[in-house]
């Protein structure tokens, strides 16, 4: 997903290369984007969102689907994430997350303990659709996704391996490294 | 600062909402903000000089109806502000039935009820007065269906605004003059106003529906 100008072009084909590179099992990559120019994009289907809540619109794809951000780092084989398909799976965020945050002020910011760079599912409508019926409370209640996700009693998997890490935790070359939060 | 029993009370819905909703805490803090009651203030100033005939105004007393009423601000200001007639009941309508329950809890005396702006016949009650300040929030189309289901005469309050960069609002309007041009169709003696805040501004339209 490349929305806005955040991320330039070069990202997504750095992205596109490296799952190329390190995913061996058949698969076909898109990007969805408000700017098509590759034969690979997909128009936003829902212009009036914006940034990151796109990413909840791409769960109306029917069929084995996986998810990158574009501030992610690949570095050897995924294929691990090609399995329980049947769940809607974001990424475990504890490893990273603060452990000093005083709960009343955790729940108080509507803060999370999922990450979604990494997402995987394959017919998971529902969620989005439940977003879209009561978006703009959503919208005026969560700073992004991972705090709907994480606040909303989705049906999510939480996906804890020591295979993906953030770069706060400063360990390197693992298979993915997630850069959340480094590019404002 | 006068340290009384409305600032104690006030105190307790604060400790309430931590404990029973910390989430919604600073959503409630906004809803409550000078900004919110400088806008609604403005909206009773301008509706009290309302001059012309509106339904059921030679009643003793009106019912009103809040639209996306939130945590019941309007609400609760027009039942002190408001003064062009006694007000029989006056309900305000939002689909956050978490938003109902916090304003019940802290406005007792207003009629909260958990229903989507778009779902409410307007028809079936009998509203003098209909408010919504929060156009900018909503399809036009809905808005349209939400006005049409009201009787003639029904008297509306809408509020829109220019801030396209919220990412909740998808229906901003550009000019008071493109506000207008949206509901001539439907209201009439129609008057506009506007108010500049430093950001941006704030438009109203209370007119008569047709």
């Amino acid at each position: 997903m490349n929305w806005g100008t955040k991320y330039p072009r070069e990202f997504t084909t750095r992205l596109k290369e490296s799952v190329q590179k390190h995913l061996s099992i058949p698969h076909k990559f898109y990007c969805y984007t408000d700017n098509p120019v590759e034969d690979y994009d997909v128009p936003v289907k829902y212009p009036y969102l914006r940034g990151v809540w796109h990413k909840l619109a791409l769960l109306e794809n029917k069929g084995d689907s996986l998810f990158f951000d574009q501030d992610i780092e690949i570095n050897s084989n995924i294929d691990f994430l090609c399995e329980d398909f049947d769940k809607f799976s974001v990424i475990d965020s504890t490893p990273w997350k603060p452990k000093n945050i005083p709960l009343l002020e955790f729940r108080m910011t509507q803060n999370t303990l999922v990450n979604s760079s990494v997402m995987r599912w394959s017919d998971h409508e529902h969620i989005f659709k439940k977003f879209m019926r009561h978006r703009d409370m959503y919208l005026r209640l969560y700073a992004g996704i991972d705090r709907y996700i994480y606040n909303e009693k989705v049906d999510y998997h939480a996906i804890s391996t020591p295979k993906i890490t953030s770069w706060y935790q400063k360990i390197e070359k693992t298979p993915i490294v997630l850069y959340n939060g480094k590019y404002k | 600062m006068i340290y009384d029993q409305n600032i104690i009370n006030a105190y307790k819905n604060i400790e309430w909402i931590a404990k029973t909703h910390p989430g919604r805490l600073l959503d409630a803090f906004s809803c409550f903000s000078q900004n919110q009651f400088d806008c609604k203030m403005w909206l009773i100033d301008c509706l009290n000089q309302y001059p012309f005939h509106f339904k059921y105004k030679t009643r003793d007393s009106i019912d009103i109806a809040i639209l996306g009423g939130w945590y019941g601000l309007m609400a609760k200001l027009i039942s002190t502000e408001f003064g062009l007639k006694p007000i029989n009941n006056i309900y305000s309508y939002d689909f956050d039935n978490i938003a109902t329950k916090i304003g019940k809890k802290i406005f007792p005396e207003i009629e909260f009820i958990e229903k989507d702006v778009t779902e409410i016949d307007l028809g079936r009650k009998n509203f003098s007065i209909v408010i919504n300040t929060s156009c900018e929030h909503i399809d036009q189309s809905l808005l349209y269906k939400s006005i049409d289901t009201a009787p003639t005469n029904t008297l509306f309050v809408l509020q829109s605004n220019n801030m396209n960069y919220v990412q909740q609002h998808i229906n901003c309007v550009d000019s008071l003059q493109m506000f207008e041009k949206q509901y001539e169709s439907r209201l009439h003696k129609v008057r506009a106003y506007e108010l500049h805040k430093e950001k941006y501004t704030r438009y109203m339209l209370i007119g008569v529906k047709r």
